[in-house]
């Protein structure tokens, strides 16, 4: 099939599920929780993909590359833009770094479970067994306030504390876990060996960050206040597509690349920009094409990638609970967070999704697939027990 | 101020591509797909900037994106080469389907009624004008500068061929600056109407002209009476395609106002690959179903808008591509004989437009400003050269060069003598202006940080 009809295709499911993802008022209430994020439409892209009924291939997959590097340059911007040091300033200093070290040490023991179950599956030469479970960290740090946002209603205002705590945690975890699968692309190569190389990663870190701030700087010249919308959609496009394309020729990360042009963008631009608007406006499309796509490079997998993601994904859901309470307990003392807050955080969303189809296009190889097959699986299943698991961190808390 | 900004641009977007393709370069990294994504990324913003030059200076936009593109290509920087551009028609194609959505959703049976008849003498007076003054000189050229060879016949047909090409206009240029410049009135109507009405006949005729000249020469064998069949053929499946189109998107309009912009673009994307598949052409495709839409439902303002959200970007794409694919190389080896054609054209177009309109009774003023719309040449020009230069080997190549050479001056002078008339007759800005932007009251950074 060529680009076009599979495009088609996307845009079609997309366009149905944009309609009915966030609209599900009819469904039994009980399976309306089950599929509150809208993670259905991963199955749907399994279904029509090389997994399900191979309507689009695996050689059809290959074609969608750019619009992938597009999809994930947009994700990265979108969350590069919310870092805006004004904003940041006006959250308790504790609550950030509080966020910050759950993070990382999630991550670090996810990093170090991923090695030894990895090396245990299949023979992994070194820097691709590091890279890895970096990028299976990396998805496994990260939180999504999707769910918690959707929910909040439900709870009482005597929750609202709590829930806002748990929002930015769940927003501002992203960071570090982006940060990590960007210098993942920098600084091991792309070949099966995996090798680490400080030397050309650094360099092409510099270059990322003169390229980021050269990109932020155009974008302001642009003087985009005496366009029209229209216009400024123009630019808007055009500069995603040119940091996409950017990163898919240097092969850097465009989650990653993006992220740092959009924290350039969020601290040089006003809070009103209409930069906010155009990337909101797309938002709930875009998280059903990622759902979609991402369900399409799924391609199944043996027993050994099932037991992994259940292993992480229990794991992870302690370590959510658990870093959280210790993190808790250094930062925040006598305003430390109830015991079961961490459960709030088991979602994982999108960008977990992204973080693993970035690293299974940069990467592309046998144990990229299982690393995919296991971040996939333990969102799906962290998706689907989000509603449940944040009704336990906030309903009885 | 505001163009010293536009210069920083400019250099440092062209600056971070060339060091990009150079770092790519180095390390091996960047294959097809990644040179396509970088090129139509760099093309965009660079086209967009300089619109905005050609929009300071009064010039219409697309003219920057044409020049932008000129500038990009392998004539120029080299940044964006025929290879970069290549896997990009599929884009291509959307935005023209695009674009020709818009040129059928003008075209309102009730605004064109009154003028359907000073329409179709413009059309046939000025391919009279524009065949007759063409062929007389070009076939003098040709045949004493024995460009094409020392036979008389290819003279002969190779000034035919040229004079029907030189009837062909740009739809797409003229909806483009017709858009910028949000005109309307009956200069602005006369050039929509007529240049669709010629996209139509100067296929067929082209169709008649090139079986004809194959069947004299004996070139191309079993081509004769097979490419005025064809192309009978492919308007026929055109209009019928875009028939079928236009009911598909009646009832979508007619169901719901939701999504609309992504509704059409998807509608876009299907015409496109069914052209391709079936051998339609997209642009006539994609007028039938827009004209359809405005004409027989209530949906045509729906689908103009859906449209117009996004139309700077489809333009910047469309022309900017269109810039790049332009032979430079051609207008620099025969600029002579490509300036004498486009003088010709522009005379037989401009005086065979006041002819038509005079004989239809209609003001001497419009023909005055009207004959600037039709200078444009592009798609359908280009499709021609390129046939002639496949079936006519021996002569063939020459032609289409020259035909090359004169697009590139008339798709650049164009655009710019359209706006001036609009503008002289009183017809931009008649059309509500775009939406000015208001800042929201009180709006917070995404996710309420």
């Amino acid at each position: 099939m060529n680009t076009a009809w599979i495009v088609i295709a996307i845009v079609t499911v997309s366009y149905l599920g944009a309609n009915v993802v966030f609209t599900k008022d009819r469904l039994p209430a009980a399976i309306r929780d089950v599929f509150l994020t809208g993670w259905e439409f991963f199955i749907v892209g399994v279904a029509i993909g090389p997994a399900g009924l191979n309507i689009i291939s695996s050689a059809d997959l290959v074609q969608l590359d750019p619009f992938i590097a597009l999809g994930l340059g947009w994700a990265g911007l979108i969350f590069g833009s919310q870092f805006h040091y004004n904003d940041l300033k006006k959250i308790d200093p504790a609550m950030i770094r509080l966020t910050v070290a759950q993070a990382v040490m999630v991550g670090a023991c996810l990093f170090f479970l991923c090695a030894v179950i990895l090396s245990i599956l299949m023979p992994v030469p070194f820097g691709a067994l590091v890279s890895s479970s970096l990028a299976v960290a990396a998805a496994g740090a990260i939180s999504s306030p999707t769910a918690i946002s959707l929910m909040s209603s439900r709870f009482p205002k005597s929750q609202n504390t709590l829930k806002r705590a748990l929002m930015i945690i769940a927003t501002l975890d992203v960071g570090p876990a982006l940060l990590v699968i960007g210098f993942v692309f920098l600084f091991f190569s792309h070949d099966a060996s995996g090798q680490f190389s400080f030397g050309r990663g650094s360099l092409l870190l510099f270059y990322s960050m003169v390229i980021s701030a050269a990109l932020a700087g155009v974008f302001r010249l642009f003087d985009r206040d005496n366009l029209t919308d229209d216009d400024n959609l123009a630019v808007f496009i055009g500069f995603i597509i040119f940091i996409s394309g950017i990163a898919f020729y240097l092969q850097l990360s465009p989650l990653f690349l993006s992220l740092l042009v959009g924290v350039f963008l969020a601290n040089t631009l006003s809070h009103d920009d209409r930069i906010y608007a155009a990337l909101h406006s797309t938002e709930k499309p875009f998280y059903v094409v990622l759902l979609v796509v991402s369900g399409m490079w799924w391609q199944g997998g043996g027993l050994g990638m099932w037991v992994m993601a259940i292993a992480i994904t229990v794991a992870r859901l302690w370590l959510k609970q658990e870093c959280l309470n210790v993190a808790s307990e250094y930062y925040l003392k006598d305003k430390r967070l109830p015991p079961n807050a961490g459960l709030g955080l088991g979602a994982q969303g999108s960008l977990a999704l992204a973080i693993g189809l970035n690293f299974l296009i940069g990467y592309p190889g046998e144990v990229s697939h299982l690393v995919y097959g296991v971040i996939a699986i333990c969102v799906i299943i962290n998706e689907a027990m989000a509603p449940a698991l944040i009704g336990k961190a906030l309903g009885k808390s | 101020m505001r163009a010293a900004k536009l210069g920083l641009v400019i250099v440092t977007i062209t600056a971070l591509a060339a060091l990009v393709r150079n770092l790519g370069a180095e390390s091996g990294t960047g294959g097809a797909v990644a040179k396509s994504t970088l090129a139509l990324g760099f093309l965009l913003l660079f086209a967009f900037a300089l619109g905005q030059v050609a929009y300071m200076a009064r010039a219409p936009k697309i003219t920057g994106f044409l020049l932008a593109g000129i500038i990009a290509g392998p004539f120029g920087l080299g940044i964006v080469t025929n290879e970069d551009s290549a896997p990009l028609q599929l884009v291509n194609g959307l935005a023209l389907s695009l674009i020709a959505f818009t040129a059928g959703g003008e075209l309102k049976i009730s605004r064109f009624k009154p003028r359907i008849y000073a329409l179709g003498q413009v059309v046939l007076f000025q391919t009279a004008y524009t065949f007759a003054a063409v062929f007389v000189v070009m076939f003098s050229w040709l045949y004493f500068t024995e460009l094409l060879g020392q036979s008389a016949m290819v003279a002969f047909c190779g000034a035919a061929l040229l004079g029907i090409i030189s009837t062909a206009n740009s739809p797409a240029t003229a909806i483009a600056v017709i858009t910028e410049t949000k005109s309307r009135g009956p200069v602005s109507d006369v050039i929509l109407g007529a240049t669709v009405i010629k996209d139509v006949t100067v296929v067929a005729i082209f169709g008649v002209a090139a079986s004809v000249t194959a069947t004299i020469m004996g070139a191309g064998e079993g081509i004769g009476g097979h490419l005025a069949t064809d192309m009978v053929t492919e308007i026929g499946l055109s209009v019928a395609l875009g028939l079928f189109a236009g009911a598909v998107m009646i009832a979508y309009l007619n169901t719901t106002e939701e999504n609309v912009a992504l509704f059409i673009v998807g509608a876009a994307l299907v015409v496109v690959e069914l052209c391709y598949a079936i051998g339609a052409d997209i642009l006539l495709v994609s007028i039938t179903a827009g004209f359809i839409v405005e004409n027989y439902s209530s949906g045509g303002e729906k689908l103009i808008r859906g449209i117009e959200t996004s139309s700077a970007t489809i333009y910047v794409i469309f022309f900017s591509l269109a810039g790049q694919g332009l032979d430079i190389d051609a207008l620099a080896t025969l600029w002579p004989l490509a300036a004498a054609l486009v003088i010709v054209r522009a005379a037989g177009v401009r005086y065979g437009t006041m002819a038509g309109l005079s004989k239809a009774g209609e003001p001497k003023e419009i023909g005055k400003n009207a004959w600037a719309g039709f200078i444009g040449q592009a798609g359908v020009s280009i499709g021609f050269a390129v046939l002639i230069s496949s079936q006519f080997p021996s002569w063939g190549p020459k032609l289409a060069a020259l035909i090359m050479a004169g697009i590139v001056i008339n798709q650049i002078v164009g655009p710019v003598l359209m706006k001036r008339s609009l503008v002289r007759a009183g017809e931009a800005g008649r059309t509500s202006p775009g939406k000015p932007y208001t800042k929201p009251e009180g709006q917070s950074s995404p996710d309420g940080l």
